[in-house]
């Protein structure tokens, strides 16, 4: 956890856009009725009988500002740009009234209306270059702004005075040019530190703008004046419905991908052109009759081959930005196939959460079970994992910009989130069944605690104070009862002492409670030793290379007494050897004695053994030793890690 | 002849006992008694040499007993007889200058041996104190401070033992660490200590070590 907490954020739905009313607001009927105004001027002027000048066109785009300010009103969006689209599509019926008034208040004709455009066009391009990027611009304060939009203005006003002498009217220009400069520069300024998406939005406003005045600079340098009208009325309505995409969409790709588009579109077209004119040359040199066609065909080809090519570059360039944006089936079986070997379930969360980072592009993702949310440092994004209305957990993710996720990485990482639950979900379920699976056995050991308990404090001093009194009773000689009777009765009652605690200690192994597995083993073994005058020559040999979990050392424990025990009653043994062995991730436990073999029924002691072994995953073999008595083998996994 | 005072609340064992010290010809049993109420009542004559109590009586435990039984008749040897064996108790046994501790289910010519040597002033840790006794013995179970821990909770604990802090804690068992900071609070409550050291230390106190598990990264 670094020292920020809470930096990062948690993701939420998306909600509705705030402010949207329904029914149509009063400021939308205004707009409405400044569009009717511009769009009766234009129409007109445009619809005017007999021959019209190419300038009318020039009324033409106006009206679409209206249709976009109506929007930008309804969707309560850039309310200034909208006022500025309202007051742009005014400009025809704005322009009649100068032209209006030398004919006595009458409808002017439109070759009336040449002058007037001439000399208001500084302050129309000075309005649309300047006033809409000031209009959306955000509100921090510089006095940059205001310094463009004076030079704009003072330019306008040197254009509308002096039209019609150029080398004046040029200098007009050039102050409206350099108040765009200013302006611009201060947009690009503005949008350097901005949120990414504003950053994006101001980008593309410049890009607009740009390509807009260099496209109808050029119209009007180097086309006739009738053609660069249709040009410049063009980009002006292209610039209309531009400007309102811009600020209706709310999430925009990073440029470059729009670049990497741009960039193949060109190549294909140049690659399909180059083939072509190539063909068309060789054709022509070669004498063909109609050189053409198989140019054409050629040119065909080639963008019909270059456009699966370019798809293909985009989609891997896009790839590994973003992933492959999904986890498959076979990636779910997978994770859900571990949860059955894995030592402990909640390790299949980290790959589940490296799948997640991979098919999203992301740098890194976690996943965190429970209700609670974990606290994120800057960079990393909280999604709420629920499966059926219950929150099983949480996925956090850092994406590669300091600036979160991008949209459509969040969108792939939305797509998987309902599996990702399941997982969570599957992962959750795996945990608890183990833990219930500890607590019962637990109870189950606690529970045969507590009867051994009883066992020994009921059954003990009966069978001490009965040996006493047989002892006493063989002590007093003459006593009448049988000295052979006696000796018998003692000898057994001595071995059902010593059976007793073999039992209590075989199966309570608090032993064990110090931890030390080979030390226990080692005193148990001398516990047999000890009782066993005469008997079997026992060896214990413990390698233990790896600590030994406490659920095992108990399996283990139970093994070597019940072994030992086994081969001390029934087999008749010379020698019993013990090994405890651990390797491989498995922990060995082999009881071999010498005695006489044979078919072996599993007792009690055994069985449960067998069933703990299974329970833990091992297994408990039973065999004939070589070359002759039994072989007790333990076998049980050992996984690195697997708490008591 | 050695007297011998026995107080044993098991009948059996009680007149198995007195049976076995009235065999023994340099024995005798001066009383019995079955609770340490029992013994009290007993007259001043005659006069024992040696008591054989059992630890767990039904009002009292035979040290508390064997202390007041030296001060009624100075000089006499207290030897504790008990089906339990654990390290604690011996070790108050002969701090209270009791002198002898061993066990019931020893072999019954070790307890007159045990008898007789304790009668001539020697320290008696029979062989119910030997290492291999002691362990068969402290089989018998033993209250578990942990034991109203849940897997959950233990698992929780095992990771507090290894003085993990709560992040890596968090980490380990993937849960946020306002989770953990919960589970934490109502694992102290469950064992009924006020911090994270208590518990730790308890904990430790019942055996719990640490285990070495893997670990993703915190955040």
């Amino acid at each position: 956890m670094t020292a920020r907490p809470h930096a990062g954020r948690v993701s939420s739905p998306p909600t509705a856009r705030p402010g949207a009313v329904p029914g149509l607001p009063r400021s939308v009927l205004a707009v409405g009725a400044c569009f009717l105004l511009g769009a009766a001027a234009a129409t007109a002027m445009v619809a005017y009988p007999g021959q019209q000048p190419a300038s009318s066109v020039l009324l033409l785009p106006w009206p679409v500002f209206g249709v976009a300010a109506g929007i930008l009103m309804d969707q309560n969006r850039f309310p200034a740009l909208a006022r500025v689209f309202t007051a742009l599509s005014l400009v025809p019926f704005v322009l009649l009234v100068p032209a209006a008034l030398p004919a006595g208040v009458s409808l002017p004709t439109p070759a009336e209306l040449i002058p007037v455009v001439r000399s208001t066009a500084g302050l129309l391009a000075a309005a649309v270059l300047i006033g809409v990027p000031v209009a959306i611009r955000s509100t921090a304060r510089s006095p940059w702004p205001a310094a463009g939009v004076s030079a704009g203005l003072v330019g306008s006003v040197v254009i509308a005075v002096a039209h019609r002498r150029p080398g004046v009217a040029d200098i007009g220009w050039l102050l409206v040019a350099a108040g765009c400069v200013v302006v611009w520069a201060e947009v690009a300024r503005g949008a350097r530190t901005a949120e990414r998406m504003r950053r994006r939005r101001a980008g593309w406003l410049l890009v607009t703008l740009g390509v807009a005045s260099a496209v109808t600079l050029a119209g009007w340098s180097l086309l006739p004046d009738d053609v660069a009208c249709y040009v410049t009325a063009t980009c002006l309505a292209l610039v209309a419905i531009t400007v309102t995409r811009l600020c209706l969409v709310e999430e925009f790709r990073p440029l470059d991908e729009n670049l990497l588009d741009l960039g193949l579109l060109v190549a294909a077209v140049a690659a399909a052109t180059g083939v072509g004119l190539a063909v068309r040359l060789g054709a022509g040199w070669a004498g063909m009759p109609a050189p053409g066609t198989p140019a054409a065909l050629a040119a065909g080809l080639t963008a019909a081959t270059a456009a699966p090519a370019a798809l293909w570059l985009r989609r891997s360039v896009l790839a590994r930005r973003y992933g492959h944006g999904a986890i498959s089936p076979a990636d779910v079986a997978v994770i859900t196939a571990d949860l059955r070997v894995a030592a402990d379930p909640r390790e299949l969360l980290d790959k589940a959460a490296r799948m997640v980072a991979t098919a999203s592009g992301c740098r890194e993702a976690r996943l965190v079970l429970g209700e609670d949310v974990p606290e994120v440092p800057d960079g990393w994004v909280v999604h709420l994992l629920d499966v059926g209305g219950e929150r099983v957990g949480s996925l956090a993710v850092r994406s590669a910009g300091d600036e979160g996720p991008e949209p459509r990485q969040d969108e792939v990482i939305t797509r998987l989130l309902p599996t990702v639950a399941l997982v969570a979900r599957a992962v959750t379920l795996a945990v608890e069944a183990e833990l219930a699976r500890r607590d019962v056995a637990r109870q189950r050991d606690l529970e045969r605690r507590r009867i051994l308990a009883d066992l020994h404090d009921g059954l003990g001093p009966v069978l001490a104070g009965m040996s006493m009194r047989v002892r006493a009773a063989l002590r007093a000689n003459g006593s009448g009862a049988e000295p052979a009777l006696l000796a018998d009765l003692a000898d057994g009652l001595a071995a059902s002492r010593t059976d007793l605690r073999r039992i209590v200690a075989g199966i309570t192994p608090s032993a064990l409670e110090g931890g030390d597995l080979a030390a226990a083993l080692e005193r148990l073994v001398a516990s047999f030793r000890d009782h066993e005058a005469g008997g079997p020559t026992l060896a214990l040999d413990v390698a233990l290379t790896a600590p030994v979990p406490s659920s095992l050392q108990v399996a283990v424990y139970r093994c070597v007494a019940e072994g030992v025990t086994n081969a001390l009653r029934h087999a008749g043994a010379s020698t019993i050897t013990v090994r405890v062995a651990s390797r491989d991730g498995l922990v060995t436990v082999d009881v071999v004695d010498d005695g006489a073999g044979g078919r072996i029924v599993p007792g009690v002691g055994l069985s449960s053994l067998r069933a703990r072994a299974d329970g833990l995953g091992g297994r408990l073999d039973v065999s004939p030793g070589e070359p002759r008595g039994t072989r007790v083998q333990l076998e049980i996994p050992c996984a690195a890690g697997s708490p008591a | 002849m050695i007297g011998v005072l026995v107080v044993d609340d098991h009948p059996i064992v009680l007149t198995g006992l007195a049976a076995l010290i009235a065999s023994d010809p340099q024995l005798t049993v001066v009383g019995t008694a079955r609770s340490a109420g029992e013994a009290r009542g007993l007259p001043d004559e005659p006069r024992p040499a040696v008591a054989v109590l059992d630890l767990h009586l039904p009002d009292g435990d035979g040290i508390g007993l064997g202390v007041e039984l030296r001060r009624r008749w100075p000089g006499v040897r207290i030897l504790i007889l008990t089906m339990h064996a654990d390290e604690a108790t011996v070790i108050e046994a002969l701090a209270s200058g009791l002198s002898g501790y061993l066990l019931k289910d020893a072999d019954p010519e070790d307890v007159l041996t045990a008898v007789h040597s304790a009668a001539r002033g020697a320290l008696v840790v029979g062989r119910g104190a030997s290492d291999a006794v002691v362990s068969a013995a402290s089989a018998a179970p033993r209250t578990d401070a942990l034991s109203g821990l849940d897997a959950r909770d233990r698992e929780l604990l095992e990771l507090l033992v290894q003085g993990l802090p709560t992040s890596q804690i968090a980490g380990r068992l993937y849960l946020a660490p306002k989770t953990i900071r919960n589970r934490v609070s109502e694992l102290l409550g469950t064992l009924g200590v006020g911090s994270r050291e208590e518990a730790v230390r308890l904990a430790r106190a019942a055996g719990l070590g640490p285990s070495r598990t893997t670990s993703p990264g915190a955040f």
